[in-house]
């Protein structure tokens, strides 16, 4: 069964259509990028799958069920913003994972973030942006989900952070699971993705392997990407 | 080891070419264990199922064996990194020989200005 | 997963809550110490006791202050930690937990009733510390054994039980109080712009809405009103007092039913976090 499923997916705030009529189907075990512009659809297709908003029609499917409680279980969420209450120290926000979630691996948070040199004490509110992000990034991919919803998760870093994300979310990655990452950086995330689904205005219009879009145009992801966007 | 990637070519067989280019450089030497895919990946900066299906054709063409619960161990059959490092020189020569055509040289002149710049050596 | 909720929630709560009581009874015996201090004759330096003079008086304003404070900063966090926890960024995190929008609501219902509680007796504990003396102890021991054997023989009820019952009604009217401001809230973050302004809209509505259809209700019941006049000319005290406080307590329960089934479907069917 495939872990996510839309089918008609409209989504409209007023009378503008945010997501008009998408149809997609990941399927378990692939890192998939959702590849687009900004304001495309990317953030409103991943809050979707969270049931942080719910469709105008058509319907959305985590792992065969609409977003609630027991797809919440398996789903690990990286918003695109810090969405971590910022007087919570990284000790309490430990504890707070490991209360809701079952499949929270605190052995494993907890060397990320000592690696980062992170201590437990420490309020959110007192870390940089940076630090916040990585905090947020490393609590998500500490649960053994089957499916990880990040979106922009490098969006507006620097290289080395780039690198730190990236290296975290293969390292975390367990080949039953599936991880969608949204972002506007193609060249950046290209080499870590299986899959691409191109989506602009509301809609997918390709999606494709990675390996299959080089070996037929004989170009890269991002070279392609460009291509089609350039208008 | 730094891992450099083409935009134009499919990664897993860029990881392919470069694993070979590692055990024919004597890089890899026979008999010795690669680290796991995740961790392989990881130094790759590549997606960990690319990398399953780049050692996977690996282990198809006889370079790389894996056992059970020990691993993936570089091949131990010296036959058959002999005839990958003549593939990859046939390779080579074909790249070489092309390139000449172009510059309009009939192979015997190739010849003989090779072995020319071979006593220069 | 209720009580973790709850846990988390008391953990937010009480770093803000827990301080502001204990200042409010430390500025009660502040507030004893000086009320005894301007009621003694001068004796030191006019300057000096002029300036502890004012001093006297701001610590009493302030533990005047302090009385309303609790309470009027435990409504302010219970439409807070409602408005920016559930619907604001960190709504990102509680609703993608693995629990119900019951237990999200139950388990800020559930904390700020608590709070409310918690400033009530504070309060009283405050108003004590400032009265409390060998001879109001003294009093008081003679007082209340009158005082309950007065109010049992004219109601011919037990004390206890009254107590009780006044105290699930305020139980209710607080959980109806959060409902009150938890509904709007809902319903005006549930459209795509201008949310704390149809918010604040919505509040106004419902309690125009709620007014009105008392109105109605009590219009339409005069019949009813005749029968329930009769009921407390011809039942004894005991019962009319027993009767008031669970019709109260109905009340609340309905309009807090409703109210309840608004915020609920608001935030399950028509959520809309940005």
């Amino acid at each position: 069964m495939s872990i996510l499923e839309c089918r008609g997916l409209v989504k409209r705030f007023g009378a503008t259509p945010a997501l008009a009529g998408v149809d997609l189907t990941i399927e378990p075990g692939r890192i998939v990028g959702l590849l687009g512009p900004n304001g495309s659809g990317k953030t409103t297709l991943i809050k979707l799958a969270n049931g942080l908003l719910v469709p105008t029609a058509g319907e959305i499917l985590v792992d065969g069920k609409a977003p609630g409680r027991e797809s919440h279980a398996i789903v690990s969420y990286l918003p695109e913003r810090n969405s971590l209450p910022l007087w919570m120290t990284i000790q309490q926000l430990q504890d707070f994972y490991a209360d809701f979630y079952a499949d929270f691996q605190r052995d494993r948070s907890e060397e990320m973030l000592d690696r980062l040199e992170l201590h437990p004490t420490h309020k959110l509110k007192q870390l940089s942006k940076g630090n916040r992000e990585k905090v947020q990034l490393i609590l998500a991919m500490s649960r053994q989900a089957k499916l990880y919803l990040l979106d922009e998760p490098i969006g507006g870093v620097d290289p080395a952070a780039r690198d730190y994300i990236l290296d975290t979310i293969i390292r975390n990655y367990n080949p039953e699971a599936s991880v969608i990452i949204s972002t506007h950086l193609i060249a950046d995330v290209e080499k870590v993705l299986d899959e691409v689904v191109f989506i602009d205005r509301g809609q997918i219009f390709f999606q494709s392997s990675v390996d299959q879009i080089r070996e037929e145009k004989g170009k890269s992801v991002d070279a392609l990407f460009r291509e089609v966007y350039r208008c | 080891m730094p891992w450099e990637f083409r935009t134009d070519v499919p990664i897993y067989t860029q990881l392919i070419a470069q694993i070979q280019q590692q055990i024919v450089t004597g890089q890899l030497t026979p008999g010795d264990r690669l680290p796991s895919v995740r961790d392989l990946a990881t130094q790759a900066g590549v997606n960990p199922n690319t990398m399953q299906r780049a050692l996977t054709e690996l282990e198809r063409l006889g370079l790389v064996r894996s056992q059970r619960t020990a691993g993936r161990f570089v091949t131990e059959d010296e036959t058959v990194i002999r005839a990958l490092k003549e593939d990859l020189a046939r390779t080579q020569i074909r790249d070489f020989l092309a390139g000449m055509a172009q510059l309009g040289f009939p192979l015997e002149e190739i010849v003989s200005l090779i072995q020319k710049e071979g006593e220069n050596l | 997963m209720l009580r973790k909720l709850m846990k988390h929630e008391l953990r937010a709560t009480a770093r803000l809550m827990l301080p502001l009581y204990l200042v409010v009874l430390l500025l009660s015996v502040g507030a004893r110490f000086s009320t005894a201090w301007l009621d003694t004759t001068p004796t030191l330096s006019p300057v000096l006791e002029k300036l502890l003079n004012l001093v006297s008086i701001l610590v009493v304003m302030g533990f005047v202050v302090g009385l309303i404070a609790v309470f009027a900063v435990a409504l302010v966090l219970m439409i807070q930690r409602f408005r920016s926890n559930l619907l604001g960024d960190e709504g990102y995190v509680m609703f993608t937990l693995p629990v119900s929008p019951h237990q999200l609501v139950w388990s800020k219902l559930l904390i700020s009733t608590l709070w409310f509680a918690g400033a009530a007796i504070v309060d009283i504990l405050a108003l004590l510390l400032l009265v409390v003396n060998q001879s109001f102890l003294s009093d008081l021991q003679e007082l209340l054994p009158r005082l309950m054997e007065r109010f049992n023989s004219y109601y011919a009820a037990h004390s206890v039980l009254v107590a009780a019952e006044v105290i699930l009604l305020c139980v209710v009217v607080a959980i109806n109080l959060c409902l009150e401001f938890y509904a709007p809230l809902s319903i005006g973050h549930s459209f795509d712009r201008h949310k704390m302004l149809l918010s604040v809209v919505f509040f106004f509505v419902i309690q125009i809405a709620s007014q009105m259809v008392g109105g109605i209700l009590l219009f339409a019941s005069t019949p009813t009103l005749d029968a329930a006049n009769h009921f407390m000319n011809t039942q004894p005290p005991e019962m009319v007092l027993h009767a008031a406080l669970w019709f109260s307590i109905l009340v609340s329960l309905v309009y807090s039913a409703v109210l309840y089934v608004i915020n609920h479907v608001m935030l399950s069917k028509k959520l809309n976090l940005e």
